[in-house]
């Protein structure tokens, strides 16, 4: 059958994830779903933007990329600008102030995701309607857990504050280091508030590992299938979301990518461009564009660490690998990986402000001069990999980003395309059939911002077109 | 850019109906302990031409260094800053306008729960209305539009017309606060709203 016959529906855009997507499901003559696709409809050029512009203005520059994880950005970048001015070892003082911010800036995205987003699907059900079915409709009949969330978004930035120097667009970490240190009262400042965020945060765990272990049954089939995982892990297995060599496994936990060096990132991943989306479609090199297709994220990282470094999300990464297998290709076990992370990250933030060399005075190293490299980080969507090039002038010569939506691109389809397929009845796009392709895509927390590099808006709107390429249905959601 | 163009907006100049503060006023405008600073809270990306119109007015007013008022800045407005509003009793929001009147259009803000469900487009009436429900408290708000031009591709430089509108934005703004902090404007035209409370 060619793609002439599908039929397609069009639902667009897709609500409650970071900047604007739409949907297409291609139908056959049985009006059987065949493929899914997310198409990104935005393209901004963000890489064209800084080239030309001076390398130790990126890891500022490159924060306008989005406005949710732009300390992600800037510390991708930083590790880049790191290498190219010979700083990449850097002191103990600048590497753990970047790891405290780093860890803010999960501990917020992490919170903000669950606690807006995701929880009111979890509270009121997939097929509550949506009016209700947001954060202040959690914010009514919740409304504790509606301003924890708010509280502990709020401490991560605080965190950013603190070590970045502004909540957004900060500057804290420069080339070979970091341009400030945290002061004892900045420090006691954040440990004021450390044991109530530690508590919520394990409270948010139970929450979601309770949750999926009740609804197991429904949600390891929820848009699940068998993919390969890609992250970032220490040299040791364990968990790092700063630093780490590239590993992937199989859908069996077989290590089918040996620990590499991020500096070679392109020789085991390359991108596919598809005429129909603006976000390209990476690939491991060595199983080609069909096979070697992989997700990234907390789920992703559950399957390629051996073990997490602190005890409390140690505790629960064993309860989920007991629960949902390792690796676990069940989507919805995302929420339930990210609340571990949520944990980790609380628990870093701890060892961090305890540690007597974030006061210390050596900031910044540099070395010998290079021309190229490349900066990588565990972003809470995923790993997030900045690429440079750098002429003599000190201008930017070329720039590659690879986000964490865009190595997850195959994986949402993919999503799609399973939930599509089991509730789609041939007929109508129905309120359930909306909810439930929204809940799977916003299972990897896309941000696709970020992706294509612009900031979008919501709303949604449906399309149906058939075979011949009518439009016979159409609904709004805004 | 966000959306100021929803319905909610009153031209200074032109002024149209919009949505009131109700006549019972339970609640707080802000919470105890609120401080009676004006919080000025501006947002945009300054790498989007004259989308960056609310920072670089933020970044121009506190050049200024008047008393009285709080100044914070950001790509977009976040579901953290309700903590943020709830601390003051009065805001003003800024955002940059792809249309309307020119060279700014000041308007009310209530409280909505009409909530967008990204928090890349959260409105100023649904941070309103969910730091109400969130902490039970109702600041006087009003928005600030500033005109602007040119949205498309990437630039931190400002057209020639929205620096010219931006300009006349900070000095309505600066004289506002040593007048006494948009008391005038918010009693002018909260008498030009209708009566009636949002969706609640």
């Amino acid at each position: 059958m060619t793609e002439k016959n599908l039929k397609h529906i069009v639902i667009e855009p897709v609500t409650r994830v970071e900047g604007h997507g739409k949907v297409s499901l291609l139908l056959d003559e049985e009006n059987k779903v065949k493929q899914a696709r997310l198409h990104i409809v935005e393209f901004r050029g963000f890489e064209r933007f800084i080239q030309g512009r001076p390398y130790w203005e990126v890891p500022v520059l490159v924060q306008r990329l989005c406005g949710i994880c732009p300390v992600s950005h800037h510390l991708a970048a930083a590790k880049a600008m790191d290498r190219i001015v010979g700083g990449e070892r850097l002191t103990p003082t600048a590497e753990k102030m970047r790891r405290l911010m780093h860890y803010g800036q999960i501990f917020q995205s992490h919170a903000l995701h669950f606690f807006h987003l995701v929880s009111p699907d979890l509270l009121f059900g997939f097929d509550a309607d949506p009016v209700e079915r947001n954060v202040i409709g959690v914010a009514r009949k919740f409304p504790q857990l509606a301003v924890q969330g708010v509280m502990m978004r709020k401490f991560g930035q605080e965190i950013i504050l603190r070590t970045a120097g502004k909540k957004i667009h900060g500057t804290g970490a420069i080339p070979g280091g970091v341009n400030k240190n945290l002061s004892p009262a900045e420090r006691d400042h954040l440990l004021k508030d450390l044991d109530q965020m530690t508590a919520w945060a394990t409270d948010a765990l139970k929450l979601c590992a309770d949750y999926t272990t009740e609804h197991v049954a429904d949600l390891a089939k929820f848009g699940a299938f068998d993919s390969n995982h890609v992250s970032l892990v220490r040299p040791d297995g364990g968990m790092d979301l700063y630093d780490g060599v590239l590993r992937a496994v199989d859908p069996k936990g077989k290590k089918v990518l040996g620990d590499v060096d991020c500096q070679a990132y392109a020789s085991v991943i390359a991108e596919e461009v598809r005429s129909w989306s603006y976000m390209k479609f990476p690939f491991l090199r060595s199983f080609g564009p069909e096979r070697g297709w992989y997700r990234v994220g907390p789920l992703a990282r559950m399957a390629t660490c051996e073990f997490i470094d602190t005890p409390l999300a140690e505790t629960a990464r064993k309860r989920l690998v007991a629960a949902m297998g390792r690796p676990s290709c069940v989507t919805m076990a995302y929420h339930w990986a990210r609340m571990v992370e949520l944990v980790h990250a609380i628990e870093k933030v701890k060892d961090l402000l305890h540690d007597l060399d974030l006061q210390g005075t050596d900031l910044v190293v540099k070395g010998d001069r290079r021309d190229e490299a490349v900066g990588a980080i565990e972003a809470p969507r995923g790993t997030l990999i900045h690429h440079y090039r750098v002429n003599r002038n000190d201008q930017i010569e070329m720039a590659n980003l690879i986000v964490s939506t865009t190595h997850n691109n195959e994986p949402m389809n993919r999503a799609v395309q399973k939930v599509a397929a089991d509730c789609f009845d041939g007929r109508a796009v129905t309120e359930g059939l909306l909810n439930r392709i929204e809940v799977a895509i916003r299972a990897y927390d896309p941000c696709l911002s970020c992706a294509t590099h612009a900031v979008g808006s919501m709303g949604l709107d449906v399309e149906v077109v058939d075979a011949a390429g009518i439009v016979v249905a159409s609904g709004t959601r805004r | 850019m966000s959306e100021t163009q929803d319905g909610m907006v009153t031209s200074a100049k032109k002024p149209q109906p919009g949505r009131a503060t109700p006549a019972s006023e339970k609640l707080r405008t802000g919470a105890k302990g609120a401080t009676d600073t004006v919080l000025v809270l501006a947002w945009g990306n300054p790498s989007r031409l004259d989308d960056g119109l609310g920072p670089e007015l933020a970044r121009r007013l506190e050049a200024l260094d008047l008393p009285g008022v709080k100044i914070e800045t950001g790509f977009q407005l976040s579901v953290e800053d309700s903590w943020l509003v709830s601390q003051h009793a009065r805001v003003l929001f800024v955002d940059a306008l792809s249309e309307g009147d020119e060279p700014y259009m000041v308007a009310v803000v209530a409280p909505s729960r009409k909530l967008p469900f990204s928090t890349h487009s959260l409105k100023p009436d649904g941070l309103l209305g969910l730091t109400e429900e969130l902490f039970q408290v109702r600041p006087k708000a009003l928005l600030l539009g500033i005109r602007g031009y040119l949205f498309s591709g990437f630039g931190s430089e400002l057209s020639p017309e929205a620096e010219r509108n931006l300009l006349t934005s900070l000095e309505f703004v600066r004289s506002q606060l040593l007048a006494g902090g948009f008391d005038g404007i918010f009693s002018k035209l909260e008498c030009r709203s209708e009566a009636g409370d949002d969706q609640k």
